[in-house]
């Protein structure tokens, strides 16, 4: 889930320790990046994992790849200020695994070869529906990709007193590397991990807070000081609730991220995997949000509400505690940016390089180009964080919008054969322009739900106007000749 | 100032502890049948 805000406070770790963890998480992502990536000997390996992901990595790749650093840091902190709602209105974000849960199905069955969302969108709607798609996606990947890595130097600095250069360039470097190296296996495999650690240290940190504390002397707290933050009807946070959870899936529906995961699960895997994905996610910004609820009760003072969650951690656990929350800030940015430069530089091979190459590019030759496209895009990452401009991070909010306005083409377009594509360029194009609209005149919590309220209505309108019969099949594309290293491909 | 019951917060809070360590069972489960069937990836 995207968000981000400035943060700055006194460091919970001490540099010395900050280095340590992160030269010893450093080594084992590249190690099993490495390690996977004698697997990813195709462009089908390395794109999509061989298109044979299981169960139990399906769902925690999920899990891991919507809990990014934010979802951790920021939760608390909408605890604090919006209170209970503040904490439900973050875990509304999981509304869209579970919805995207039939789609992934879906997807997979009707694009066997399929790598991306791009693709799906040119095939459904030609090139009127591609542009704005392709647009609206890059947009919202590089965004999401400058925002993590400047979340990531922040983060560093905040919470171990690492230089913010020096952690931004270890973040950036290290994903880039082990994307590179194992491609898709390494970003799932290292996800199932990265999935582990965030539950088990979340739950530890939760169960060290309630030995201290119990949930009724919170409540008698927060209804004797803060009283709104236990109100039924805060109004700001309810504002927020609908506006968060269509971002969310303006998020998922649209973005490669979910799309080539969904084309990696084998046939039948991918719903199970984002239903139960969204019940694995759904608790985790109620419990970190509980750690904001209870700082008050612990007489924990907080002068930057954003480190909230780290500092009743490291109040109450001490230095266990601050190295617990490090590795789970460090695992959550880890598998939203390995997930980032994976999926767009599928965007970039398969949507621009290959339709400008006019020709059926080799394996070889995708597999080469996805190397290059990953390295630079960690270098256009890397080169806009480093001067660390915090205006830079609200950038990433135009995208609510945008994304919002993704909804309907996606959803008309996967199971409708009626949406033209001039009803998925108009309804993307308008709904975006009123969402900004909105975003400037009125306010971010109600930029997502304004532009996926006029997308809505220009895509049923134009709909009803120019009905299509397209034909499904044709999104399945050319038949794809399968080479020896694709056969076979099980563990 | 009608306001959230504490058994709603208790129930909230408990609820999303139990269903994360349910979570990490399940994962592991799964890992364990996936791996058995020889059907990680």
């Amino acid at each position: 889930m995207m968000f981000d805000f400035p943060i700055a406070s006194a460091p919970v770790l001490s540099q010395q320790w900050g280095y340590i963890l992160l030269i010893l998480f450093s080594v084992l992502w590249i190690s099993l990046g490495i390690w996977w990536g004698r697997r990813a000997k195709s462009y089908d390996g390395f794109a999509v994992a061989g298109r044979n992901v299981g169960l139990a990595l399906g769902t925690a790749t999920a899990v891991a790849t919507w809990i990014t650093s934010n979802t951790t840091m920021l939760a608390p902190q909408f605890a604090l200020q919006l209170g209970v709602w503040g904490a439900l209105a973050y875990a509304t974000a999981s509304f869209g695994l579970f919805a995207f849960a039939p789609m992934s199905g879906r997807i997979r069955r009707l694009m066997p070869n399929g790598y991306t969302a791009v693709e799906f969108v040119r095939r459904r709607y030609g090139l009127l529906g591609t542009i704005p798609f392709l647009v609206i996606s890059l947009f919202y990947a590089i965004t999401w990709l400058i925002s993590m890595s400047m979340a990531g130097g922040k983060l560093l600095y905040v919470l171990s007193g690492i230089p913010y250069e020096v952690g931004m360039t270890v973040v950036v470097l290290v994903c880039v590397l082990y994307t590179l190296f194992g491609g898709m296996y390494a970003v799932i495999g290292t996800d199932f991990i990265q999935s582990l650690i965030i539950l088990v240290g979340l739950v530890v940190v939760a169960v060290a807070v309630l030995t201290q504390i119990d949930i009724a002397d919170v409540h008698e707290k927060l209804a004797a000081d803060r009283p709104m933050l236990l109100s039924v009807l805060f109004p700001a946070a309810l504002m927020s609730l609908f506006n968060n959870m269509l971002f969310g899936f303006g998020e998922i529906f649209h973005s490669n991220v979910w799309w080539s995961r969904a084309f990696a699960m084998r046939e039948g895997v991918g719903p199970k995997a984002y239903a139960l994905g969204g019940m694995l996610w759904l608790p985790v910004p109620i419990v970190a949000g509980f750690l904001g609820l209870a700082a008050p009760a612990l007489g924990i003072g907080v002068s930057q509400p954003d480190t909230v969650g780290p500092m009743v951690a490291a109040t109450l656990l001490g230095w266990g505690g601050a190295l617990l929350v490090f590795i789970v800030v460090f695992c959550s940015l880890a598998s939203s940016i390995d997930s980032l430069l994976a999926a767009t530089a599928d965007l970039i091979v398969n949507d621009i390089v290959e339709p400008v190459l006019s020709k059926r590019t080799s394996d070889e030759t995708k597999r080469r180009l996805s190397a290059y496209s990953i390295i630079g895009l960690g270098l256009l990452a890397w080169s806009i964080a480093l001067p660390n401009v915090g205006t830079l991070a609200t950038v990433l909010f135009f995208a609510g919008p945008m994304v919002g306005s993704c909804i309907w083409p996606i959803v008309g377009g996967l199971y409708s054969r009626r949406p033209s594509p001039t009803a998925a360029a108009l309804a993307m194009i308008l709904g975006s322009v009123a969402g900004l609209i909105a975003y400037f005149t009125i306010g971010w919590f109600v930029s997502s739900l304004v532009g996926a309220a006029v997308s809505g209505l220009v895509f049923g309108i134009m709909t009803w106007l120019s009905c299509e019969a397209f034909d499904f099949d044709t999104l399945a594309g050319p038949p794809k000749q399968t080479s020896a290293t694709e056969v076979g491909g099980v563990s | 100032m009608i306001v959230f019951p504490v058994w709603f917060l208790q129930i909230l809070v408990i609820g999303a502890l139990v269903l994360c360590s349910a979570g990490v069972a399940a994962l592991i489960v799964f890992l364990s049948s996936d791996s058995k069937n020889n059907r990680i990836w």
